[in-house]
């Protein structure tokens, strides 16, 4: 859970936001929808990004089955509970990401009167699927138009997505900056950088970027301690799971979730329509397509050129998506290549820390 | 129970039985003559595979059935001493028990394979949370790797089933076909394009070509099947003209609600066989069901207890399947202009029917109302990420209508029998005095 200033900060933020009549849309977490889009109508684009408790993960069960994952639980749960932040929402974009998605976003537009804006992915990748993706923005966009009530002119979007790569290269400048200095900032630090996006928008998450990549200069890099790559399951706000993984003495160097950095290693490479689809359909974290070989092959390249001396795979009880096709191939895929490997797995507000703390213990005994 | 042997004994209805029970012999037939196996767990695409020459198959049918040889001595002896005479024989007091036997040897060996299916989903780590369709698909299929030459799989509104084809292509080449959660211009051109490749896939693994005078052939052919099987389900508009045993009926559903998935591999005898039954169920002396509660039972193709028909019949209720009416898989495909073009609109409109939570508890109200049944069990499926979910609304909606409904928990086969008797006994019970 957040801590209570943290929360009041954040909902003094979004009302300021609103003062400035701008819209506020409720997005699931998992960094598939074109954000930009709702920049260049002038509105914002708030990350459902809370999780973690007991409270919010049982108050879900009432909307979803207990067989739902927590993550989607907990957001359905937040709105349940009133969530002060939440309750700002003006919109929710029902996404088809993945089940627990799908279905949590169709139930806070049915019970809790918000309406939705819906977008389709597909399930594949390739050059149908991109036109299909174009298209489905392009209505997407006039969805946006219309409950903005503004157009989105081609300088409105020509200006978001410069605004969006912006953030991008400045987040690329602090990837490099870490690998050239051995990893000066942790993976908790690393991933308050996202949560601001997450929760402040894109021109915050800028000024703050700008500000680390000042101060990184000065950090000194971690040493003695193992390198970790963490994959599987993002790191909603309220999950502690890396701060327990680095309190274990592992420092997490690669976080390749939807909560990672990985999702800002490319650019939209022109202004357009086609090509936000070009960038949006090939993230590979996209939790609706089969997974190709090309996400275990990669995976081993970014482990040996990171000289990371483990990967730890993060799975959240009950997703439809991480615990399946990765779980089974990537053990044996790192077995093969005899990588150090721990899949851990949580249910919020039910798997307690010390469970997870003695897997990681069990974990650093390996490399003793 | 008590078995109506006549009913069982009617030739087609034995046949397609048979039919059922025979997959390997079928399969051993099928290389014999080269024909490619495809693969197949929804009940769409399998004209495309028979356009294209090969022969689907539903893995679940695979099985050993032991009692598959005492099914062919029953009809050996029907077709020597003819049916009225077989009847009076097995429905003699001395043979009747064995009759029953029969029925009986069956259905133990049907809930066997099912749960040898989830152990050997357990035993290839295939996971325990997830829901019982796939852990069965996937728990039939593995074992058939090297006979399954292709599978048919899907992009539909269930990320999960995305995942278990994900799975199975380790050990089984998959064709996945995107079908988009939308029926705008753009999700036609794009499912087009999708089938084309299925086409294409399915031409280089036969080497024949599917022309459109082919697919229409075979379409039509399935449009003629999937209209008895509404016959069959309608029959229920009438419920004091019913032409079947309530026991008898709920198998004949749950043998058709199966058969739809592959036309049982072999799509002409189908058809023939499943004319003739209707020919026969038309011209069968009427019977009365207004005083048998009849539940439709919602959702089904996700996995459902198999001993519920017989509980529900020992109860006194006859219980109804009807998942594919209600998501529009029963209705007809255009045979007119580019049949590929009439396949996509087939099967957009069909995924339409279930792209949300709302359109399924719609789907589903309407086939309650349209097939006029007492009440309807909602099937909790643990496990089940996708329609499940629907269950909170689907309450609000059917209290709206005022049709009785329950619900049941569904996860593995066997579990917490005597509960759901218990259940089901107090709701029946209700339905009667109402």
């Amino acid at each position: 859970m957040l801590e209570n200033q943290r929360v009041s900060e954040v909902i003094a933020y979004i009302r300021t936001v609103k003062e400035a009549a701008k819209k506020v849309y409720g997005i699931m977490a998992h960094g598939l929808v074109p954000e930009e889009l709702i920049y260049a109508a002038g509105d914002f684009p708030l990350r459902l990004s809370l999780a973690g408790d007991k409270t919010s993960a049982t108050k879900g069960i009432e909307y979803l089955t207990s067989a739902t994952c927590s993550f989607a639980r907990s957001t359905l749960g937040y709105f349940e509970l009133q969530n002060e932040l939440y309750k700002e929402i003006d919109a929710i974009v029902a996404g088809n990401y993945c089940n627990g998605e799908l279905c949590a976003t169709e139930m806070i537009s049915q019970y809790f009167q918000i309406p939705s804006i819906n977008i389709v992915f597909p399930s594949t990748k390739n050059e149908f699927a991109l036109k299909f993706m174009v298209a489905e923005l392009a209505h997407f966009k006039e969805e946006i138009e219309r409950f903005a009530g503004t157009e989105i002119t081609q300088d409105r979007l020509s200006e978001a997505i410069s605004v969006y790569n912006e953030e991008r290269k400045l987040i690329q400048e602090v990837v490099k900056i870490q690998k050239e200095r051995e990893f000066p900032l942790s993976g908790v630090e690393c991933l308050e950088l996202l949560y601001k996006h997450f929760l402040y928008g894109v021109e915050s998450s800028i000024e703050n970027l700008r500000n680390i990549l000042s101060e990184l200069q000065e950090k000194s890099a971690s040493i003695g301690r193992e390198k970790i790559i963490f994959i599987g399951n993002g790191v909603p706000i309220g999950d502690n799971i890396l701060q327990l993984i680095e309190d274990n003495g592992f420092w997490v160097i690669e976080n390749l979730t939807w909560t990672g950095l990985d999702y800002y290693q490319s650019l939209v490479k022109e202004n357009t329509i086609k090509s936000l689809a070009e960038f949006y359909i090939n993230a590979e974290n996209s939790g609706r397509m089969i997974l190709s070989d090309n996400y275990f092959e990669d995976l081993i390249k970014i482990y040996e050129e990171s000289h990371a001396d483990g990967i730890i795979f993060y799975t959240i009880k009950y997703c439809s998506i991480f615990p399946s096709v990765i779980s089974t191939k990537l053990k044996q895929t790192l077995s093969d290549q005899k990588i150090p490997y721990l899949e851990i797995g949580r249910d919020y507000g039910v798997t307690p820390d010390a469970q997870l703390q003695t897997q990681l213990q069990a974990f650093k005994e390996m490399f003793e | 129970m008590s078995v109506e042997m006549e009913e069982f004994l009617i030739p087609s209805f034995l046949n397609l039985n048979l039919q059922f029970f025979s997959a390997q012999k079928q399969i051993r037939k099928f290389r014999r003559s080269n024909r490619q196996l495809v693969g197949t767990i929804l009940p769409i695409g399998a004209e495309l595979v028979f356009a294209a020459g090969a022969s689907p198959i539903f893995p679940l049918r695979i099985g050993k059935f032991e009692a598959e040889r005492l099914l062919r001595g029953t009809r050996l002896t029907t077709n020597i001493l003819g049916t009225n005479l077989t009847t009076s024989i097995f429905g003699s007091s001395l043979v009747q028990p064995q009759a029953e036997n029969i029925v009986n040897q069956f259905l133990s060996e049907y809930n066997r394979n099912l749960c040898e299916y989830e152990n050997n989903a357990d035993n290839f780590n295939y996971l325990p949370d997830v829901c019982f369709a796939t852990r069965i698909a996937y728990g039939s299929s593995r074992p058939y790797q090297d006979l399954i030459k292709l599978f048919l799989a899907w992009g539909t509104r269930c990320g999960w089933f995305s995942q278990f084809y994900g799975m199975l292509h380790n050990s089984i080449p998959i064709v996945f076909t995107d079908i988009p959660k939308s029926t705008a211009a753009h999700a036609k051109e794009y499912m087009y394009e999708e089938l084309q490749q299925l086409i294409q896939r399915l031409e280089n693994l036969t080497g024949n070509t599917i022309t459109d005078d082919l697919l229409r052939e075979y379409t039509l052919i399935a449009n003629d099947i999937k209209a008895k099987y509404r016959d069959v389900l309608y029959y229920l508009k009438t419920p004091e003209k019913m032409p079947l045993s309530p026991y008898a009926y709920m198998q004949l559903l749950a043998l058709l609600n199966i058969c739809i998935v592959d036309y049982l591999s072999a799509m002409k005898y189908f058809q023939k066989n499943l004319s003739a039954l209707i020919q026969e169920l038309n011209n069968r002396k009427r019977i009365d069901y207004t005083a048998t509660p009849k539940l439709l039972l919602v959702p089904v193709f996700s996995g459902s207890e198999p001993d519920l028909p017989q509980i529900v019949n020992d109860l006194g209720g006859c219980l109804i399947q009807a998942d594919y009416l209600a998501y529009g898989m029963l209705d007809p495909i255009n045979t007119e202009g580019d049949m590929i073009q009439n396949y996509c609109e087939y099967l957009l409109n069909s995924h339409a029917c279930w792209s949300s939570s709302k359109t399924i508890v719609e789907s589903w109200i309407r086939t309650a109302k349209e097939l006029r049944v007492d009440g309807v069990i909602f099937n909790r499926l643990i496990g089940c990420t996708t329609i499940t979910p629907a269950q909170r609304l689907f309450k609000e909606m059917i209290r709206d209508t005022g049709i009785p409904s329950i619900d049941i928990d569904f996860n593995r086969i066997g579990e917490n029998l005597a509960q759901l008797k218990n259940k089901l006994a107090g709701f029946i019970e209700l339905l009667k005095k109402e």
